[in-house]
């Protein structure tokens, strides 16, 4: 489980776009339809004869169940994988959590003081039209490098999140807080 | 000259001489069986990247409804298929 400090809340999540996911899954809809025509070629090119002790139909009812299953299951499985890797912006850092396959999984975090520039790059019509593109966030850190979301779902708003967040960030830093005699915290700007 | 005969190679390779396949109902329970425990353990690995990673987000416990329920709804499909067989 991912671990935040107490006092940290998720602003956003970012993920790529469904398109990026529906893309990987849309085969999983042939194949699903795809067992009456391979039964038919099959039965041309092997001459193999099939008999049952009972309802042939009852077999094949049977098969195309255990057929769709296991479908079912692939199709969690690329869920999980577009699901899990993620973006969590909080009110202090970045996280991002790359999820590669199942069981590959890179998380780093940067801080937004760190983050020198944000690129948004959103290319041709699709894109432009559902609303996805890849963001770049660049940081200053010689050894974390940049962090790259491709295909993510509305880069636009992640970048105002994220500049959001990090002139907050800068705000406080610039903060003094001044702890008076009876307790109470103030809190004065430069 | 000939260097080979055709039916004999063909026949080097042939490791299943299948020409015909019964089923009955035991081997339909044994495949089933199988099944079964292959859809466990795999099910069992995305329950546990759904616990451990999934933050418990909403998505999360309606993918798990979703799943199981649907994956419940196939295999009475199937079992009902077997007794009906």
């Amino acid at each position: 489980m991912l671990q935040l400090d107490s006092d940290e809340q998720v602003v956003l999540e970012v993920r790529k776009h469904w398109i990026v996911f529906v893309s990987q899954a849309i085969f999983l809809c042939f194949a699903a339809i795809a067992p009456p025509f391979l039964l038919a070629v099959l039965s041309t090119l092997l001459p193999i004869q099939i008999t049952t002790e009972g309802s042939f139909v009852a077999v094949a009812v049977f098969l195309y169940c255990l057929w769709i299953l296991t479908l079912w299951i692939s199709f969690f499985f690329y869920w999980t994988d577009y699901y899990l890797d993620v973006w969590y912006v909080t009110e202090k850092r970045i996280i991002d959590v790359e999820q590669k396959g199942i069981f590959s999984r890179n998380v780093s975090s940067i801080r937004f003081d760190k983050i020198q520039d944000i690129n948004v790059e959103v290319r041709g019509v699709v894109a432009t039209f559902l609303n996805y593109g890849n963001v770049e966030v660049q940081t200053a850190s010689e050894t974390s490098g940049s962090f790259i979301m491709k295909n993510a779902s509305r880069p636009e708003l992640i970048r105002q999140v994220v500049f959001s967040q990090h002139n907050k960030q800068s705000e406080r830093a610039q903060s003094v807080h001044i702890i008076k005699e009876h307790g109470t915290e103030h809190t004065t700007k430069f | 000259m000939v260097w080979y005969d055709i039916s004999t190679m063909q026949n080097q390779f042939l490791v299943f001489n299948i020409n015909s396949i019964h089923i009955n109902a035991t081997f339909l329970w044994f495949v089933f069986l199988l099944f079964f425990v292959v859809y466990s353990i795999l099910s069992g690995i995305l329950q546990y990247h759904w616990t451990e990673y999934g933050m418990g987000t909403r998505a999360v416990h309606i993918a798990q409804i979703v799943f199981f329920g649907v994956s419940l709804f196939f295999f009475l499909v199937g079992i009902a298929a077997i007794s009906l067989f």
